[in-house]
């Protein structure tokens, strides 16, 4: 009952502090609502256009003539059934989100309740609580939070179903993990992922291990058979969204960045004129994805042939940046502050410290500074005790469990490695809290415990 | 305090302070990992 109340505890204040977060961005001003909820610049806008799209005139589509092949669909008919609840008032659907990290809160408290023990189940969710990159995302029109919320879900039947050896929690998990693909296509390659989990996870009885291993895949590829056949019939393209040509593309724009010196946007815009006159040249019309998307993977492919080694290092400098970046930056911004630009220098090899660190202090604004500080500390904190945690998991022998929670890591920094923005860790971030927690409670010295043994 | 423990918030106090570096020069990744990346030969 006290550990309950504890857990109870947690989640009021899980709620409170992304509430506080809610106010204090005001996202039902107007003003607030155009420039920072529904930014020009994001992806939050193509949301909102695609759920107005869709109850307005019952298409999913971003104009409302040409069908949309680049999103999926789950996070739009979120947003677009709560738009026809309520009206159209992206706050509202914020608010709702709030409500579903709070029950993912809890999920995360299951999950390392299964996988651990109580004392790390309630100091994970307790890290969770406090942890800045989703407590902003919570205030975000993005499908993260929703995303994590459903693989949380999947990851919970899938763990359950190991420890119980039940076969309709393995398909049940499939299930929900072709949900959550729906929601975000990130998800796609997991299955792989998990059916290693499942193959290391089960002991000894083979015939079972089969029967697991094909209901799991098999429900999961039903999930998100409808919507590539929907692709299939309007598009002529059998596949679950463009999205994830568009963002190994993405390198090639870096390199060329990192190579000419020119901006991203520069870059961006010569490759894209590139890509429509080979369209013109072969009469593609344009938003046709199943020819785009062809051009696109093959001026990759090319790409990857010639630099390898090039393409190779950009991918592991993105999966490290992926790691680094606190978003202190993003924080400041939505409330209410402007981020002070300090123009980088081309040559940002020989570099006076001193100089830097002067120009820093009299430029940036002081809350800035000590957000940054504030948010790289955890940052470090948090890894540290997670890779500690890894080691006592090893020292522990359980090398199962290591080397699942490993893999998913792994998984998530490579795939988004092309990308790498705060939002990406995301999916990451409960697994190595969890480590974390477990890295704390090996470091605490462990004299009151002992104490307690002998009363 | 255990060597440990001690071990910990020295490495921590390192990590931080290169993090803070790669802040100040707007870098892409901190200075010690791009050392250990170039010696990997992936810088």
């Amino acid at each position: 009952m006290d550990k309950n109340r504890i857990l109870i505890f947690i989640l009021l204040l899980a709620f409170s502090v992304r509430l506080a977060f809610f106010l204090g961005v005001r996202p039902w001003q107007e003003k607030v609502r155009d420039e920072l909820i529904l930014e020009k610049s994001g992806d939050s806008l193509g949301y909102h256009l695609l759920a107005v799209n869709l109850i307005k005139k019952g298409k999913f589509s971003f104009d409302g003539i040409n069908p949309c092949f680049f999103r999926t669909p789950f996070y739009p008919i979120f947003v677009g059934s709560f738009y026809l609840l309520f009206g159209i008032h992206p706050w509202v659907v914020l608010l709702i989100q709030i409500l579903i990290d709070v029950v993912t809160c809890w999920l995360i408290y299951i999950l390392s309740l299964i996988i651990f023990n109580k004392k790390i189940a309630t100091l994970t969710s307790l890290l969770y609580t406090f942890e800045p990159t989703i407590i902003y995302f919570n205030v975000a029109l993005y499908t993260d939070i929703f995303a994590l919320f459903v693989f949380m879900f999947s990851l919970v039947v899938l763990v359950w179903a190991l420890k119980n050896n039940n076969l309709l929690f393995f398909a049940l998990s499939g299930l929900i993990l072709g949900m959550a693909t729906l929601v975000k296509p990130i998800f796609q390659f997991f299955p792989v992922v998990m059916i290693i989990i499942i193959i290391s996870g089960i002991k000894n009885i083979n015939i079972y291990k089969f029967k697991a291993i094909t209901l799991f895949t098999g429900f999961f590829l039903l999930t998100l058979l409808p919507w590539q056949l929907r692709n299939l019939r309007v598009g002529g393209h059998f596949c679950l969204s463009t999205i994830s040509s568009s963002h190994p593309y993405r390198t090639i724009i870096r390199y060329e960045v990192s190579r000419t010196g020119k901006s991203f946007k520069e870059v961006s815009d010569g490759i894209g004129a590139i890509i429509k006159e080979k369209m013109d040249k072969k009469g593609i019309v344009d938003g046709c994805p199943s020819k785009g998307e062809k051009i696109r993977k093959k001026i990759f492919f090319d790409f990857f042939k010639k630099y390898w080694p090039v393409y190779i290092s950009i991918h592991i400098k993105g999966m490290c940046r992926l790691f680094l970046t606190n978003g202190s930056y993003m924080f400041y911004k939505m409330l209410g502050g402007i981020p002070t630009e300090i123009i980088p220098e081309k040559n940002t090899v020989d570099i006076n410290y001193i100089h830097r660190f002067k120009k820093y202090i009299t430029k940036k604004t002081m809350l800035e500074i000590i957000l940054f500080l504030l948010f790289s500390a955890l940052l470090v904190i948090t890894y540290t005790l997670a890779i500690v945690g890894f080691f006592s998991l090893l020292n522990e022998k359980k090398y199962v469990l290591a080397f699942s929670l490993t893999l998913t890591i792994g998984y998530f920094s490579f795939i988004s490695g092309m990308v790498p923005s705060p939002r990406y860790r995301i999916p990451v971030i409960p697994i190595y809290l969890m480590l974390a927690s477990k890295g704390l409670l090996d470091l605490l010295p462990k004299k009151r415990l002992s104490l307690s043994h002998l009363s | 305090m255990k060597i440990k423990q001690l071990l910990i918030i020295f490495w921590i106090l390192i990590v931080y302070i290169d993090y803070y570096f790669r802040f100040l020069s707007d870098r892409y990744i901190t200075p010690i990992l791009e050392v250990i990346l170039k010696k990997i030969g992936l810088w």
